[in-house]
């Protein structure tokens, strides 16, 4: 029997542009918060987890170091998109272990460095040295998902009508004007059927979350959530056909989550999910269990993704609005969950809300559906 | 030169001595993208994989490992000409390739999935169409969409 592990701080900057600032600029100003907001000292904090794509090398020591934390071990933890979500993994797994009483889980990435465009993907890779890129790789599902369930490119612009509405009343998001279906099809073309709208853009974004025992928790009470689940898969290697609309990737990492969890993922009141394009999110309803296989379409239009729906999928705005810095992305999901379970989210509280889902996804290699994939559970503590 | 599969690798400590020298290899078909076809005697292009002599798997391109059972005893094996689209996208912004280009995953009929660009009439294109091996003179090689009369 493990034992429990609840995240009981969180911070994170506002995703944008922050071309003036260094690495640590970004991220320094989360840590110190989340660490205030977990009513813990640095000097308290028994071991770091920094997940970034991007970062260069000893991107957490780069970071540590400036609020006196060194000794302890620092490891820096690279997932693709899933680095941030993989390093609250492994600081959920060095706790419920038994190692740490305090771990800090630091996500960072400066994507203004590359001037912009598709995220450089690795040229030793039979896809990429044919010119694979993400937005293709999502376009090609999202193709696939039109000829299958007959669906139109407005009812893919409707995913980014309702991230770019939630993310309007989020302060940390990149986007926040609205927009309509419309502005959506009329933006510039990326991947066809895919427009500029469609997909998250390029950010800076820095994110900080504060893991504890439950022996810690009960020394410096205050507002917190316990891992109900905490899961990581890579991709199974096939030759062959694979189905886009079924990312196994996501489907056997939300099936482990629930099973560890006991409790169906459809019973989540809130949901941050991978939407990096707004086919994903379509198609990872159906893999996380949100709603029936088929369904997804109509689970959208009926609203129920949405406030006063079944389950408010991606409050923040998702990746779409609140900006994609890789590996920032799947600590800023953890923090957005803090933030609505313990009744921090303002404008976007999603009133009631006990329990939560992150799920990021990460990479684009040759014969995977994806590199990574996290899947975590959070519930409110009591 | 010894039995180099893994599923037969288990030694008896007895027998521990000197172990051969681990090599790299050049690739794993992780580059090798023009190198993925060739043209036969009858003057048909092929796209060229490994089979697997243990699980009987068929990967493109080629390689020396199996993806599937790890088994070394891989043979040249020639995967086809032909498959069906199952989808396809044309990319206008890109950091690997100048734009636009249409890229579009292959199941070739020999079982085995590329990825592969896609020439010709893109208006021709819907997932599911049946498409072809197309090598041009610089060896490089794309996939078009078979017209009907082609087919028929």
């Amino acid at each position: 029997m493990s034992d429990d592990v609840y995240v009981v701080g969180a911070a994170m900057i506002p995703m944008g542009r922050h071309r003036d600032s260094s690495h640590a600029g970004l991220a320094v100003p989360a840590v110190l918060d989340a660490l205030a907001s977990a009513r813990t000292a640095p000097k308290s904090v028994e071991a770091v987890y920094c997940g970034t794509a991007f970062g260069g090398m000893l991107t957490g020591q780069r970071i540590v170091k400036h609020v006196g934390m060194g000794g302890i071990p620092v490891l820096n933890v690279d997932n693709a998109c899933s680095g941030g979500a993989s390093a609250v993994h492994e600081a959920y797994r060095a706790i419920a272990d038994g190692h740490y009483d305090v771990v800090l889980v630091v996500g960072i990435d400066k994507l203004t460095q590359f001037g912009g465009g598709t995220l450089p993907l690795v040229g030793e890779d039979w896809e990429v040295s044919q010119g694979m890129v993400m937005p293709a790789l999502y376009a090609m599902r999202a193709r696939r998902y039109m000829h299958e369930r007959d669906a139109k490119p407005a009812d893919l612009a409707e995913v980014s009508v309702k991230a770019r509405r939630h993310g309007a009343r989020n302060p940390y998001a990149q986007y926040r004007k609205e927009v309509t279906v419309e502005e959506v099809l009329g933006s510039r073309m990326i991947a066809d059927p895919l427009t500029l709208l469609q997909c998250c853009p390029t950010g800076d974004g820095a994110a900080a979350v504060v893991l504890a025992s439950d022996r810690h928790r009960r020394r410096s009470p205050g507002p917190a959530m316990r891992i109900r689940a905490s899961v990581l898969h890579s991709g199974t290697p096939t030759a062959g056909f694979r189905d886009m609309l079924r990312p196994e990737i996501t489907y056997q990492s939300a099936s482990d989550a629930q099973e560890q969890a006991a409790l169906p993922t459809s019973e989540v009141d809130l949901v941050e999910l991978h939407d990096a394009f707004t086919i994903a999110e379509l198609v990872y309803y159906e893999a996380l269990g949100l709603c029936a296989p088929g369904e997804s379409l109509d689970f959208l239009r009926r609203g129920s993704t949405t406030y006063g729906g079944d389950v408010v999928v991606n409050p923040s705005g998702g990746l779409i609005s609140k900006g994609h810095p890789v590996g920032a992305s799947g600590v800023a999901q953890v923090v957005e969950v803090f933030w609505q379970l313990t009744g921090q989210a303002g404008d976007r509280q999603v009133q009631g809300a006990r329990l939560g889902l992150t799920h990021v996804t990460g990479g684009g290699v040759s014969n995977l559906d994806h590199g990574a994939c996290t899947v975590h559970i959070f519930e409110a503590a009591s | 030169m010894g039995d180099s599969s893994i599923a037969t690798a288990s030694t008896t400590l007895a027998s521990l001595g000197a172990q051969p020298i681990t090599q790299p290899v050049p690739d794993l078909g992780d580059r090798t993208v023009n190198s993925a076809v060739d043209v036969e005697p009858d003057g048909s292009p092929q796209l060229v994989g490994s089979r697997c002599g243990s699980c009987g798997a068929l990967m493109v391109p080629e390689t020396f490992v199996c993806s599937s059972c790890a088994s070394r005893q891989l043979q040249r094996a020639l995967a086809g000409s032909s498959g069906t689209l199952y989808s396809y996208s044309t990319v206008h912004v890109s950091s690997s390739r100048p734009t636009p280009y249409t890229l579009g995953y292959v199941d070739l009929d020999s079982g085995s999935r590329v990825l592969a660009t896609i020439t010709g009439d893109t208006d021709l294109l819907r997932p599911d169409v049946r498409v072809r091996l197309s090598v041009g003179s610089d060896h490089s090689w794309s996939f078009i969409a078979v017209q009907e009369e082609e087919s028929s």
